[in-house]
């Protein structure tokens, strides 16, 4: 037995440790904790039928043995001497035991599955609302996936689960049980326990030596298993990628051999589990050979009765069950214990942005903001936003520009709190942003994403999104506002047409018009947009563009864009890099001082190829104009 | 070997679409049956095995008798047990033999079966792939495979063997005592019965579960995709109502299914354990009256201990029938999958391309009950060597044009030629092979860059590779940012390319392969607009002789085109240089130009 543990530990803990910086016994504990805070009333009653059902365990045996020694009678071989009312009574007090067993194990069962049910339920409300807390800086993590996020919420949930309730059935009554019956059995006869104390050793050392070997190809599998599946996850999802380089031959060459690697792995490791089974067989044979060889002799010496030796056979099954019970609960708890770590790691995860317990609620807004002296950075080296002093005055539109990783994103992730400031302050309407409570701040601002993305429920749903309580009138009225009504009524369900999984059957046009019309209605003091416009393609930007006008109208407004066309309009244009503001003032003040910015613009509308000016027709704005909206219905919209 | 797989692949393929007709579980099962002699002489084994096995009573309880009785003498038990433990290791063995052949076959089977459903994947065109989401097709292939791998390769055996066991127990129990044996029968059917009863119950209740749980997983989905939508309009306590709605339902229902199962345990424990007091009373009672000796009814009892492990698996097995069934459904739809864009049978090697693209009268839909066209009536011939840049607004069928080209798709009318030969009628490797396709979608491998970069052409020398990567501006970053240069795996640890350096990188693997014809379907989008402009302008010497497709949101760089395409609705509405477009009237090209453009300069 030593053997074999001091093996697994080390073994898990090198894995366990190194990946997620816990050992086993530390989830465990983390785990048990879990389940029992939560379900307190349920533990006594649970013990107490566990206790209950055991002592019936223990009991049972007895019967037999009076049944067999009183009943039968000391003499059974010559048939007489019995006493048939004895093995009436025994019969029914066997029977009564039976029925009150049959209680308890129903009790016991559904309070052990209730009890993994509720962690469950436990664990997935915790996770999901952790999730919700959890800040960008969280879900912006390129390593955390959504496909991760959701397999968290799902799959390693249901197997804690499964673990929790084996957990529950194989250790906690078992223990009893083993050392019960152990107690029993040396009650009963020495001389017998002893015989069953002789196999037990050679039963462990050879199952120990054959457990370890198992481990090891039980780590080599599941390792060849994830390649498998890493290699499977990559082919299909760039299987356009593979197809369009008619490279499906090498690909499958690729495949095959990690699926060859598997299936070399696993019939490496079938003939070790050929050998297992028959050696249990053996083990089993020859063990009760001996007992029976033993039994018989003692019997014979009448120094023990029948009855006790048949009694003795049920304990020590008593004895063996839950041992194998337990190799079970070992093998699940090996296959689950990552799930635990990593549900730990995400619930002691804490958000970086917490609302204070003095926070003031916002009740209304003008949208008058300044930064303050605003300096922050992910990582002390590398500054992302220094020195950042702006007063964004009510109601005015003010974009910012410059290359990725100038720090943009930032200083709307900053203005938004989904980060707070190293240094300096960030001030709506006279208020410390950091006194401020989350919810109601964002509830008074609207952010339009990069990537449009719906739910997928009705276009009603989504637009009212927004705003939960909006009433049909006020979903249409803002649809209207954002020109997405027309093409939304000549959709097959108008409003309540189902927009597929991320939005799919709806254009890049559309899906922008409808997160702007979600954004518009509820009416947001202040509005941000975070490259709104960019995935669009310029056919759709003219229409998006006009909504865009509509959308800014009446409160203060951030964008930044990295199409210039979209922002020119802006009161105030910042220019930022490397995380300072280095050009500020309108389009036309910004191109006439020749800076930064005019390179920028100039970037965007100069041929690459061609140096000279392409010649065409000299024309006015007025005739422009004309040209554009007339008698085209694509544009009427715009007008 | 490989070689050899490769063909019974479209053999078995072959076979399954001809006989539509099967259902699901007998095409899985006909993996099996590939192995068919083995799996019988499995099953012989592990029937044998299990008959030898329940011999041991028989030995036990007579020796037991011979043993209490004084009058005999104990070396007349030795034989017996000499005998019984000779049996047993003749068992062991047995078993060891048919455990291994049976894991050998399993192995087999389901990698066969994993290698078929991933080589069918690979044989999947676009549609296809367009219609299958890629979580689900990984289930498919890797838990769906596993189950089916318990099912095929230990399950279905153990059952089989179960059942002999089962069946065997009672034949020995009527050997040993018929009177008792026809008792302990006569229980099996109330056994049945709630077997049946349960059944009955469990499948509403399972399934309403399961329903439940898909609607959870799905709110899970939505809400973890769209968390930023959701932060942005602090609706993170709507979203967690409701949630918790679907929370308790899938509480609730798996509380109502814990109910029935609670007590069906329990109740087989019942059954189980009337037998045996039923056995234990009236085996005293026939001991008592000598019709049967002690040792018999100890050995009886023993046997009926051995039939209760059988029996719980029997049941196990048989509740989860209707999921192995739902899964070998969900693969052989994988299976049976029909390829839309077949090779002609006698398809000839594309020759080397000039670079004369040419659409005729092409029409084309993503499925057939659809009424609009995605491409309507297409006619177009490019010059070889040509730029041609697309434009057009989502849905115009832009993209779609492109794709066509390689044959992605196949043209509901008209045909596709390229040098005057039908696509249709050469091998699509040979076709794929000369023509460089950059999607919108950055997908690059976990592999090296330098293996990324090569993933059209493995054979490449560095010097092309680095050469690639210059013309797409990545070069730079590769020599000076990544750790280990061109070695550096794509998507190690703390190594993460932004999305516009993921782009550069599928660019320079399309130019790598020194396509004949390039498709750049906007490519661009994530790329700043500096690094496009070089980009262009190193494109421009580096492809000069290939035919190029343009897709971009830049009006910019659509400009130097040698022609622009203007679509809208499956069509084109507009073809001719920027210079000539420019000054067609009441053209889109010049509204689009002039507003975009000229229109903010002016400001």
């Amino acid at each position: 037995m030593r053997i074999f543990r001091k093996k697994k530990k080390k073994n898990n803990k090198t894995s366990l440790e190194e990946k997620y910086g816990m050992s086993m016994l530390y989830i465990i504990k983390r785990l048990i904790k879990y389940v029992g805070a939560q379900n307190r009333k349920y533990i006594p009653p649970l013990i107490i039928l566990i206790l209950t059902n055991i002592l019936f365990s223990w009991f049972s045996p007895l019967i037999f043995r009076y049944l067999i020694d009183q009943g039968l009678g000391a003499d059974i071989l010559s048939g007489s001497g019995g006493n048939l009312e004895i093995i009436i009574t025994a019969g029914i007090f066997y029977f009564l035991v039976t029925i009150l067993s049959v209680l308890t194990r129903i009790g016991q069962g559904y309070i052990v599955q209730k009890l993994a049910t509720i962690t469950m339920y436990n664990l997935r409300y915790e996770l999901f609302v952790k999730f919700q807390f959890l800040g960008l800086d969280y879900h912006d993590d390129p390593e955390k996936t959504a496909g991760k996020k959701i397999s968290y919420l799902t799959n390693d949930v249901n197997s804690l689960q499964q673990l929790v309730q084996s957990g529950l059935l194989a250790v906690v009554g078992n223990f009893f049980l083993v050392f019960g019956a152990l107690a029993f059995m040396l009650f009963l006869s020495i001389q017998l326990t002893l015989v069953i104390f002789i196999i037990i050793p050679i039963l462990f050392i050879a199952g120990g030596f054959l457990f370890g070997k198992a481990r090891k190809y039980f780590k080599e599998l599941r390792e060849r298993v994830s390649s498998v599946t890493s290699e499977l996850d990559e082919s299909i999802m760039g299987m356009r990628t593979i197809q369009s380089f008619a490279v499906e031959e090498y690909n499958y060459e690729e495949f095959n051999e990690a699926t060859l690697d598997e299936k070399e792995t696993s019939l490496k490791s079938a003939k070790l589990f050929a050998v297992i089974p028959g050696f249990v067989i053996l083990v089993i044979t020859i063990g009760l050979g001996t007992l029976f060889l033993v039994a018989g002799i003692l019997i014979r010496d009448n120094i023990i009765t029948i009855g006790t030796l048949v009694a003795f056979i049920f304990y020590m099954f008593q004895f063996f069950e839950p041992l194998i019970a337990l190799i079970g609960f070992f093998t699940l708890l090996q296959n689950s214990i990552a799930a635990g770590a990593r549900i730990i790691t995400i619930l002691d995860e804490d958000p970086s942005i917490q609302d204070n317990p003095d926070s003031i609620v916002l009740k209304s807004i003008k949208g008058e903001i300044v930064f303050k002296d605003v300096e922050f950075y992910y990582d002390e080296s590398q500054p992302v936003l220094e020195d950042i002093n702006v007063r964004i005055r009510e109601q005015e539109r003010l974009a910012l520009v410059g290359y990725t990783g100038a720090g943009k994103s930032t200083f709307i992730k900053l203005l938004s709190r989904f980060y707070d400031p190293i240094k300096g302050d960030i001030i709506i309407d006279g208020n410390n942003l950091r006194e401020v409570k989350i919810e109601a701040l964002r509830n008074k601002m609207g952010i339009v994403l990069q990537d449009n993305f719906l739910f997928s429920g009705s276009i009603k749903e989504n637009i009212n999104y927004g705003k939960l309580d909006a009433t049909d009138d006020e979903i249409i009225k803002a649809a209207k506002k954002v020109n997405a009504h027309q093409f939304i009524v000549q959709l097959e369900d108008g409003y309540d047409t189902i927009v597929g999984e991320r939005g799919s059957n709806l254009s890049e046009g559309q899906r922008q018009l409808i997160s702007f019309a979600r954004a518009l209605i509820s009416n947001p003091p202040i509005l941000i947009l975070d490259e709104a416009t960019s995935a669009i393609d310029p056919y759709s930007e003219l229409l998006v563009q006009k909504a865009l006008e509509t959308l800014l109208r009446n409160r203060t407004s951030i964008s930044i864009a990295h199409r210039l066309s979209t922002i020119i309009n802006s009161d105030r244009i910042l220019v930022m890099d490397r995380g300072k503001i280095i050009e500020e003032g309108s389009h036309k003040e910004l191109i006439e001082k020749n800076g930064f910015y005019k390179h920028l613009y100039d970037m965007q509308f100069k041929d690459p190829f061609k140096k000279e000016e392409i010649e065409y027709e000299e024309i006015s704005i007025e005739d422009l104009r004309e040209d554009i909206y007339d008698k085209d219905d694509r544009f009427s919209g715009l007008i | 070997m490989n070689r050899e797989e490769r063909g019974n692949f479209f053999k078995r393929r072959e076979r399954f679409i001809q006989n539509p007709s099967k259902t699901s579980v007998r095409l899985v099962l006909s993996y099996l049956w590939d192995y068919k002699f083995r799996f019988i002489l499995i099953s012989g084994l592990g029937i044998l095995q299990s008959a030898l096995f329940l011999t041991i009573p028989l030995f036990l309880g007579p020796s037991l008798d011979i043993l209490v009785n004084p009058a005999n003498s104990i070396e007349e038990v030795y034989p017996l047990f000499l005998l019984m433990i000779l049996i047993q290791v003749f068992v062991a063995i047995l078993a060891g033999i048919r455990i291994w052949i049976n894991r050998w076959v399993g192995t087999n089977i389901i990698y066969r079966l994993r290698t078929d459903l991933f080589s069918t994947i690979q044989l999947m065109s676009f549609s296809w792939l367009d219609s299958h989401k890629t979580g689900d097709l990984l289930s498919r292939t890797t838990s769906d495979v596993n189950l089916l791998k318990e099912f095929l390769g230990n399950n279905l055996q153990m059952f089989i063997r179960q059942f002999v066991t089962f069946s065997l127990s009672f034949v020995i129990m009527f050997i040993i005592n018929v009177e008792l044996a026809f008792y302990v029968l006569s229980i099996s059917p109330a056994l049945f019965y709630v077997l049946f009863v349960f059944r009955k119950k469990m499948r509403p209740a399972f399934k309403k579960s399961r329903e439940t749980y898909s609607d959870l997983t799905h709110d899970i989905q939505e809400n973890v995709q769209g968390i930023k939508v959701v932060k942005s309009f602090a609706r993170e306590n709507h979203e967690i109502s409701q949630f918790t709605d679907l929370n308790d339902e899938y509480y609730k229902d798996s509380i109502k299914i814990i109910k029935i199962q609670a007590t069906f345990d329990p109740l087989i424990y019942l059954i189980d354990n009337a037998a045996f007091l039923i056995v234990l009373l009236l085996g005293s009672l026939f001991v008592y009256n000598d019709s049967i000796t002690f040792g018999a009814l100890f050995a009886f009892i023993l046997v009926m201990n051995f039939s209760v492990e059988p029996l719980y698996f029997i049941t196990r097995f048989l509740a989860n029938m209707p999921q192995i069934s739902e899964v070998s459904e969900r693969i052989a739809s994988i299976l049976t999958s029909k390829i839309e864009v077949k090779e002609k049978p006698h398809a000839t090697v594309m020759p080397s391309i000039n670079g004369v693209v040419e659409f005729r009268n092409v029409s084309f839909k993503y499925n057939h009950e659809n009424k609009k066209y995605i491409l309507n009536n297409i006619n177009f011939k490019t010059k070889p060597g040509e730029t041609v840049a697309i434009l057009g607004g989502t849905g115009s069928g832009k993209s779609t044009f492109v794709k066509m080209i390689p044959r992605f798709y196949d043209v509901n009318e008209g045909e596709i030629l390229i040098d005057g030969v039908n696509i249709q009628d050469v091998t699509l490797k040979s076709l794929r092979k000369q023509i460089g396709y950059v999607s919108q979608e950055r997908i690059l491998f976990s592999r090296s860059i330098k293996e990324n970069i090569a993933f059209g052409n493995r054979n490449l020398e560095e010097e092309e590779i680095r050469n690639a990567a210059n013309i797409a501006d990545i070069n730079e970053f590769i020599e000076n940012e990544l750790p280990k240069k061109y070695g550096t795996k794509v998507g190690e640890r703390g190594m993460t390319l932004s999305g516009g350096q993921k782009q550069r990188v599928a660019i320079a693997r399309a130019l790598a392969v020194k396509p004949r014809i390039l498709l750049l379907d906007d490519c661009f989008s994530s790329v700043d607009v500096d690094t496009e402009y070089e980009i262009q302008k190193k494109l421009k010497d580096a492809i000069k002789n290939t035919t190029t497709f343009l897709i971009t949101q830049r009006l910019s760089t659509v400009r130097h085109a040698d022609r622009i395409l203007v679509m809208e609705d499956g069509e084109i509405i507009q073809s001719g240089t920027h210079q000539e477009l420019i000054n067609q009237k009441g053209g889109v090209y010049r509204k689009l130009y002039l507003t975009l453009e000229v229109e903010g300069i002016s400001k």
